[in-house]
């Protein structure tokens, strides 16, 4: 359960922006979570509201979750693949040249706030 | 409303931190290893043989972290390693402040080896970078053969992958290549090392790896 550790980063990023841009009150904070992030949505999504509770900066806050599947493309003939079906080799021509298109996103996209 | 756009990676500040590190261990000629598995894979142990076999001409430093079991910096120091032990508090993963912190308490311009013995845990570690050279699985034969497809993440991010236990295949009827096959369809480049920690089955290609880390290391 490293979301926490996370979230406190998540927190500092939007925090420290917030202040430069002198908002009192931020509304959403929006993340982008590929499936081999290494994050957890759901444990993001509990981390964010015990860390920004009773913090009057993030009143009512939400924090809205991209998930992004794991897309792969064969860099040899082409063939793409998504989510459970997103194999490192590929099952077209056998090559390994499989690229990761998506999914390993771990990232905080931005915020809205007045 | 405001609407700021911040585009910015969350595990940012640890690859800064492990890039710090990652120059430190440079500077130091020293060659690290990150060693990451499910709880009871045989991280120790493996440590521990490797340390009989190596301490008599290199210096090696084991950086500590597994929280399961608790004596495991006691086991190294007891086979010849320098050993610092970190107090991760039930975290499930190390970060590279904590190593660096840690590589401050060794003394680097004697070190040859450095080893970190991650938590035990398939997920969490496989996005923090330490800074080591290299990242190595240890993947226990016991644990079964579709850990890789179920933590690619983890297969992904390491360049050699030691399956350990294969003195038991025979008891659990399975074979090598059920590893071998499953480890090679998610990272396909990954180097695979079948080794036995308990009767050092293996265990020469691992050291012959390690000390060629440390030569192109040196010649660099
Ligand atoms: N049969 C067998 N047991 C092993 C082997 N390597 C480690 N073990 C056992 O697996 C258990 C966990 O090993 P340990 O090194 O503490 O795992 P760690 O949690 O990854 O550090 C111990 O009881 C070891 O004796 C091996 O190659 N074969
Ligand atoms: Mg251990
Ligand atoms: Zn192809």
């Amino acid at each position: 359960m490293h979301e926490f550790s996370l979230m406190e980063e998540v927190l500092r990023a939007v925090r420290d922006s917030a202040r430069e841009e002198d908002i009192r009150r931020i509304h959403r904070v929006q993340m982008t979570v590929g499936a081999m992030g290494c994050a957890f949505p759901p444990a993001l999504e509990t981390a964010f509201s015990v860390l920004t509770e009773g913090d009057p900066l993030f009143q009512g806050a939400a924090l809205e979750i991209v998930e992004r599947a794991v897309r792969v493309r064969c860099a040899t003939c082409g063939w793409e693949a998504i989510g459970r079906d997103a194999r490192f080799v590929c099952e077209e021509c056998g090559s390994s040249e499989v690229e990761i298109l998506a999914g390993e996103e771990l990232t905080v996209d931005g915020y809205e706030g007045e | 409303m405001i609407k700021v756009t911040l585009m910015k990676k969350v595990l940012e500040g640890n690859e800064d931190a492990a890039e710090a590190n990652r120059q430190r261990m440079k500077d130091a000629r020293i060659f690290s290893v990150d060693m990451m598995s499910s709880p009871g894979s045989g991280k120790t142990t493996i440590l521990e043989r490797t340390l009989d076999a190596l301490v008599a001409d290199l210096n090696i430093a084991v950086v500590q972290g597994d929280v399961y079991t608790t004596r495991d910096a006691e086991r190294v120091e007891a086979r010849g390693a320098r050993a610092v032990q970190i107090n991760t508090e039930g975290a499930c993963h190390l970060d590279a402040t904590v190593v660096g912190e840690a590589l401050g308490d060794l003394d680097l311009s004697d070190t040859d080896i450095l080893f970190v013995e991650n938590v035990g845990n398939l997920i969490c570690p496989a996005g923090f970078e330490l800074g080591t050279d290299q990242r190595v699985m240890v993947l226990g034969v016991t644990e079964g053969s579709d850990k890789p497809e179920k933590y690619p993440a983890m297969f992904r991010r390491c360049s050699v992958v030691l399956v350990n236990k294969i003195d038991l295949l025979p008891v659990l009827g399975m074979d090598l290549a059920d590893f071998t096959d499953a480890i090679r369809s998610v990272n396909p480049e990954i180097e695979i090392l079948p080794v036995s920690a308990l009767t050092g089955e293996g265990m020469e290609a691992w050291y012959q790896w390690l000390k060629d880390g440390l030569i192109a290391r040196r010649e660099e």
